[in-house]
């Protein structure tokens, strides 16, 4: 069990190394919490305090219902705020700590230098807890009924806040749904646009992490290890680490392991490259951007990649052309694995018209229907379009909130 | 400056107190769902057959995220093969290890409920019908009760002066005084008493089954998913003093074990009145009618020998006679009319029912064992 004095004591071991690796460390808020608040704060994506949401009481199930299966386990949280938040588990070994301290600082060093967060929020802790006395309040003045059917609605379109980072340019975008809606649906209310404001906040301070889990993890995953080979340890304390390293590297079939597949290619950048390289990836690079230009044919091997159909029930891998497996890779990485959707502006201002920029990937119409009638019911309150392709016919959906209308138009 | 850029806390309050009830608003919208699906799961034949698994998977559409996204069964996407196989020196003590935990999981599309949580759902509206406590039928409240063990602790009415002072003599000599002194609190005795329910006496269940050649799989699969509900029913609610007691008939009737009852084939033609004639016969020689309250239930395919209608209906009714309830179900898998034995025991007040697809038999179980004011179907 690690006490916070135990937790200064081992900061003040890895420090000196963090400090001369190059690491640019901001302030770090360290909070130790058990395994049930670790749960929680990631049902709720991180946040301490969350909108409520029967979602994330799932979310927080599962996830313990995981942890008690030891199907996974969660050492460690990160908040990407000023000052940064990091959650530990207060079960941890402290050699184990000495690792995940590593990688914690690696991971707000990254937060820090990444371009794709130069326009996220930094004070997301309190917006968010403020977020949720607000719905509070309104869930109180307006009814829980009609607060969880908006946010219920409102979450479909979180997915669709626009695909830039950069929220400075102010500009209203034809990819930013969910504040298309907001501005625009004829008849919310004014409360009712407020929480989708809210819920737009949350979400674009999530997407800049959504298109970096490869490169920030592999990120931290590269530093904890080179941190701690430069630290002197004791035999039994490297075995200790090496079990947790070992356990984060682990692959289960058919599940990309961010971790595994960004060590690989931060390790091979700096062997080829040099540090250099190391630091002008955390700079610049999204998933895409460093499978692109991080993944060659000769680490192939090594990386354990293979193909797989996610319907098998036991899905079998199969081997492919690397251009092929590679091309593959960045599309399931692409916009995140969101589908491309923009808004037409309707002059005639009665319908919701959607476009979806086919790439060769069909929706999946056995939700959509759900989803639209979802959006039309609570949101839009009138009909939602959406020109989209299946099966190489062009067609355009709709759904009026009561009836679901599916039309080939190609 | 070594310290300078961290801090460290130990603080409650960051844990999140929302997400108690965001956890209680999920039970109670996966309750909806199940209790909104409750007919569709008593006629799910996973369940009804019983097969080993006590979870089971139910579809609750409530409870599913909607997305705009795309269609992941089609296609392929890119993975790592997993490090179980064949690399047998890794670490297997443990799948999987997250150092964050933002990614959200997988979203699951069903939620799976354990066999106990849907029983308990369906149960709890669910009753013996007319049952006479006199005849000390569920072994609850009038059972006597006596003095079983002793605890340490208990009322001060059931204290028990004896064993006390034995155990503080036994104490005091522990310590080398062998002579009464103060009482302590670990010294005291208390009665603890065991319910002990009356031996004689209690419920009786007549499950009766047609098993003709005339009763193909969809009428044996209603019948059985009937009966096999209809026990899971008794022995969870009441779990002491109800009798099971399983016929079969053809043109005669048998009793046979429940294993027997629920799996074996059926051939030849149909004649009730041996089913009833037998189960009467039984009631006389095993169940005294001061002792026990008889229910007796009937399920075949309404396919009767016309010559033995009259005697069938004569010895039903003599059934509902001594029975407190007597219910007769009849198996259609198509449109057609009652048989003369449904209209003849209907007329005369026994409770019938049609079955005509998986759902009927939920409608089954509540119309026998359901709340008997507010209309047969007021809890569908």
């Amino acid at each position: 069990m690690l006490t916070s004095d135990k937790i200064r004591e081992l900061l003040q071991r890895v420090s000196p190394v963090i400090e001369s690796s190059g690491l640019e460390v901001p302030h770090i808020h360290f909070e130790l919490v058990g395994k049930n608040s670790l749960s929680a704060i990631a049902a709720h994506s991180g946040m301490p305090t969350r909108f409520g949401h029967w979602s994330f009481g799932k979310a927080y199930h599962r996830m313990k219902t995981e942890h008690d299966y030891r199907l996974t386990q969660i050492y460690e949280l990160v908040i990407n705020n000023q000052p940064a938040y990091a959650f530990l588990d207060r079960e941890t070994s402290p050699a184990q700590a000495l690792l995940i301290m590593a990688h914690v600082a690696a991971h707000v060093d990254f937060f820090w230098h990444n371009r794709l967060f130069f326009a996220t929020a930094h004070d997301m802790v309190a917006k968010s807890a403020w977020h949720q006395r607000q719905i509070e309040d309104w869930r109180r003045s307006y009814g829980k009924e009609s607060v969880e059917s908006l946010i219920d609605a409102a979450m479909i379109l979180m997915d669709f806040t626009g695909e830039s980072t950069l929220t400075w340019l102010s500009r209203p975008r034809s990819d930013d749904l969910l504040g298309y809606v907001a501005a625009h649906a004829p008849s919310l209310e004014h409360w009712e646009r407020e929480v989708l404001m809210m819920l737009r906040a949350e979400a674009r301070y999530f997407w800049p992490q959504q298109l970096t889990k490869i490169t920030n993890e592999g990120y931290a995953t590269f530093w904890h290890l080179r941190i701690l080979r430069q630290m002197p340890l004791t035999a039994e304390e490297i075995w200790d680490v090496s079990r947790l390293h070992t356990k984060v590297l682990q692959t289960t079939t058919p599940q990309l392991n961010p971790y595994r597949l960004g060590l690989a290619i931060y390790q091979d950048l700096e062997r080829s490259k040099g540090l250099d390289a190391v630091w002008q990836a955390r700079d610049e690079l999204d998933d895409v951007g460093l499978v692109r230009c991080g993944l060659h044919e000769d680490m192939m091997e090594s990386a354990g990649l293979a193909l797989f159909k996610p319907a098998d029930t036991e899905p079998e891998p199969h081997g492919a052309p690397f251009a092929a497996m590679k091309m593959q890779l960045l599309r399931d990485l692409e916009n995140a694995g969101i589908p491309h959707l923009t808004v037409i502006p309707d002059v005639s201002g009665s319908d919701l018209v959607l476009v979806h920029h086919h790439d060769g990937r069909d929706l999946d119409f056995a939700i959509l229907p759900y989803a639209l009638e979802a959006v039309a019911k609570r949101l839009w309150r009138g009909r939602v379009l959406l020109h989209t392709i299946q099966n190489r016919i062009a067609r355009t959906v709709s759904h009026d909130g009561c009836h679901w209308t599916d039309t080939a138009t190609g | 400056m070594i310290g300078d850029w961290f801090s460290v806390g130990e603080e409650d309050e960051w844990i999140p107190g929302s997400i108690g009830e965001d956890v209680l608003r999920h039970q109670q919208k996966v309750q909806e769902a199940i209790k909104n699906n409750l007919a569709d799961m008593v006629s799910e034949e996973r369940i009804g057959l019983s097969d080993g698994s006590r979870v089971v998977s139910v579809p609750l559409p409530a409870l599913k995220e909607f997305r705009i996204c795309y269609d992941h069964n089609r296609g392929e996407s890119v993975g790592h093969v997993g490090s179980q196989n064949g690399d047998k020196g890794a670490d297997s003590s443990g799948p999987g290890g997250k150092l964050g935990g933002q990614e959200p999981g997988v979203d699951v599309e069903e939620t799976s409920v354990s066999l106990e949580e849907v029983q308990r759902m369906i149960f709890q509206d669910l009753r013996l019908p007319d049952l006479d406590p006199n005849r000390r039928a569920d072994g609850s409240g009038m059972t006597s009760v006596k003095p079983e063990t002793l605890s340490l602790i208990g009322p001060k009415t059931q204290w028990q002066r004896r064993a006390t002072m034995r155990a503080h003599l036994r104490r005091q000599a522990r310590i080398g005084r062998p002579v009464p002194g103060r009482l302590a609190p670990e010294d005291l005795r208390f009665w603890r008493y065991q319910d002990d329910p009356d031996a004689h006496g209690g419920a009786v269940v007549l499950a009766m089954m047609d098993t003709s050649g005339s009763m193909g799989s969809f009428e044996k699969y209603l019948a059985k998913s009937f009966f096999y509900w209809t026990v899971e029913f008794l022995r969870q609610n009441y779990s002491r003093g109800v009798d099971l007691v399983f016929l079969a008939h053809d043109v005669r009737a048998r009793e046979v074990d429940e294993e027997t009852f629920f799996h074996r084939g059926a051939s030849g033609g149909t004649v009730s009145s041996s089913v009833y004639r037998l189960a009467l016969d039984i009631v006389k020689e095993r169940y005294d009618l001061t002792h026990y309250n008889v229910y007796a239930f009937h399920f075949t395919d309404g396919g009767n020998l016309t010559s033995d209608n009259g005697q069938a209906e004569e010895l039903g009714l003599e059934l509902k006679e001594h029975a407190n309830f007597f219910g007769y179900g009849e198996i259609h898998d198509t449109e057609r009319s009652p048989s003369p034995l449904y209209q003849g025991l209907s007329d005369k007040g026994v409770d019938v029912i049609i079955l005509r697809d998986t759902q009927d038999i939920f409608h089954a179980l509540y119309q026998f064992f359901g709340p008997r004011t507010g209309g047969m179907h007021a809890n569908i």
